[in-house]
């Protein structure tokens, strides 16, 4: 407890005067709740090979879906949409957004860099990801998100936003899909305003 | 590696039990998850352990993986109760006997234990196959004596410190333990979803969820089968609950 207290503090001077963008090196500056602790591979809508951990250093607003949903997944990422133009310019320089797919097979690198154009999702905020089903099932099962296959071509999935601290702890999740985006607004300007 | 893995069995405590059950699988109608069209599920030949994972097995692992040490866990993978029961990190104590069910255990800790033992958890589909059989018949599906058996279990408060496994049901698998003991963690155990609304307001389930044609349950008098739903439903992997223990299973596809 104490050293977790010692350790935001130090974070804190740190990050006054060192650029808030920067990832965090060493494993042993994460908090024990981190999801940063999970050292599974991904790879991104340029299939660049990557961890969770690449993500630190700025706050995160995470969503998983997959690319040929019709029903719901097209209103999540609409909800994120709403939450990136509904944050103020400095504070949306300091958080990334990801796509999380569940859908390994169909949903290559390829397949998300082409959602990302369809969708107009700025290359320099989001990032879409995709991995191995033990992978993405670990992710799941540690958000609490529900998801199965039920044809070849269709998942039932349950939609859920989550935020992260730089540092990756869990900061809020919200249940659902066409929310007011004003809440998890707020949380994430009291997150990153000092 | 496996040298020291037997050199430690030898010494100690207890080599996670070998004792597995050949399960020849089939095709079953879950009660959840499948979609109108496509009610039942094909299950394969598999191995399942006969007993859930006991304390003294599990001590076995954390000695050789300190990572998953209580003192030394990431709280990302096991929340603060993990192996509660537990006197130190390598002293099981008098509340979590050598031969009874390891509980406290993550979704985490109970998939790392599985790789250890070069098992892996069974699936939803995988246990729900076997949580079928009674001791007569590998399915009672619809034996209302069955169920009412599994309902005393489900209401009957449990005492702590559990008995040792291998004392309660038996099944026609000569499978110990799969009611009456311990809830047990499924590798997919987030994969079905259930909401306390789910018959009233259908507006917003579909707003949670995304169910590409999925349904609601079959077989309506099956209440123990909904209360295992229900309390996976209820879980996050990181989840050490006093309840809450676990089997392995293996693939069969190997030794054909």
């Amino acid at each position: 407890m104490k050293r977790s207290l010692i350790f935001f503090l130090i974070l804190g001077i740190v990050s006054c005067r060192q650029k808030k963008s920067e990832t965090i090196q060493n494993h042993s500056d994460l908090p024990e709740t981190s999801l940063y602790w999970m050292a599974n591979q991904w790879k991104d809508q340029d299939g660049k090979d990557m961890k969770l951990k690449d993500l630190s250093g700025k706050a995160v607003v995470l969503a998983m879906m997959f690319t040929s949903c019709k029903a719901s997944c097209p209103r999540l990422v609409a909800d994120v949409q709403s939450i990136e133009q509904g944050l103020d310019p400095q504070v949306l320089s300091r958080v990334t957004f990801i796509l999380c797919s569940i859908d390994p097979e169909y949903d290559t690198p390829k397949r998300l860099k082409a959602y990302a154009a369809e969708h107009h999702l700025r290359d320099d905020h989001w990032t879409l990801l995709t991995a191995d089903e033990e992978t993405v099932r670990e992710l799941s099962a540690l958000l609490g998100v529900k998801y199965k296959k039920t044809s070849p071509i269709e998942f039932s999935h349950s939609n859920i936003i989550s935020v992260f601290t730089p540092e990756g702890d869990l900061y809020f999740q919200q249940e659902g899909i066409n929310s007011d985006p004003q809440p998890i607004v707020k949380k994430i300007n009291g997150l990153l305003t000092p | 590696m496996n040298l020291i893995k037997i050199g430690f069995a030898i010494l100690s405590i207890q080599f996670p039990s070998e004792k597995m059950i050949k399960i020849f699988g089939g095709s079953y109608e879950p009660m959840y998850g499948q979609t109108k069209k496509e009610i039942s599920v094909k299950v394969n030949n598999f191995l399942l352990d006969a007993y859930p994972v006991t304390n003294g097995e599990f001590l076995a692992f954390v000695n050789a993986n300190p990572e998953w040490q209580k003192s030394k866990v990431k709280r990302v993978f096991a929340d603060a109760s993990y192996l509660a029961n537990w006197q130190s990190d390598l002293t099981l104590g008098e509340r979590a006997p050598l031969k009874s069910p390891v509980t406290n255990v993550s979704w985490f800790a109970a998939k790392a234990f599985a790789k250890w033992a070069g098992k892996r958890l069974p699936s939803t589909d995988e246990w729900e196959f076997v949580g079928r059989a009674n001791n007569k018949s590998i399915n009672a599906t619809g034996d209302s004596l069955f169920y009412t058996f599994l309902l005393s279990w489900y209401e009957r408060p449990a005492h702590y410190p559990l008995p040792a496994v291998g004392n309660t049901f038996k099944n026609v698998y000569g499978i110990y333990d799969m009611h009456g003991l311990v809830w047990e963690w499924t590798d997919d155990f987030n994969s079905i979803m259930l909401s306390s609304e789910g018959r009233k307001d259908k507006e917003l389930d579909k707003n949670l969820f995304c169910s590409g044609g999925a349904v609601g349950a079959k077989e309506l008098m099956n209440y123990a089968g909904f209360m295992r739903y229900a309390f996976r439903s209820s879980l996050k992997a990181s989840y050490c609950l006093q309840s809450l223990g676990f089997r392995c299973a293996k693939d069969l596809s190997i030794e054909k």
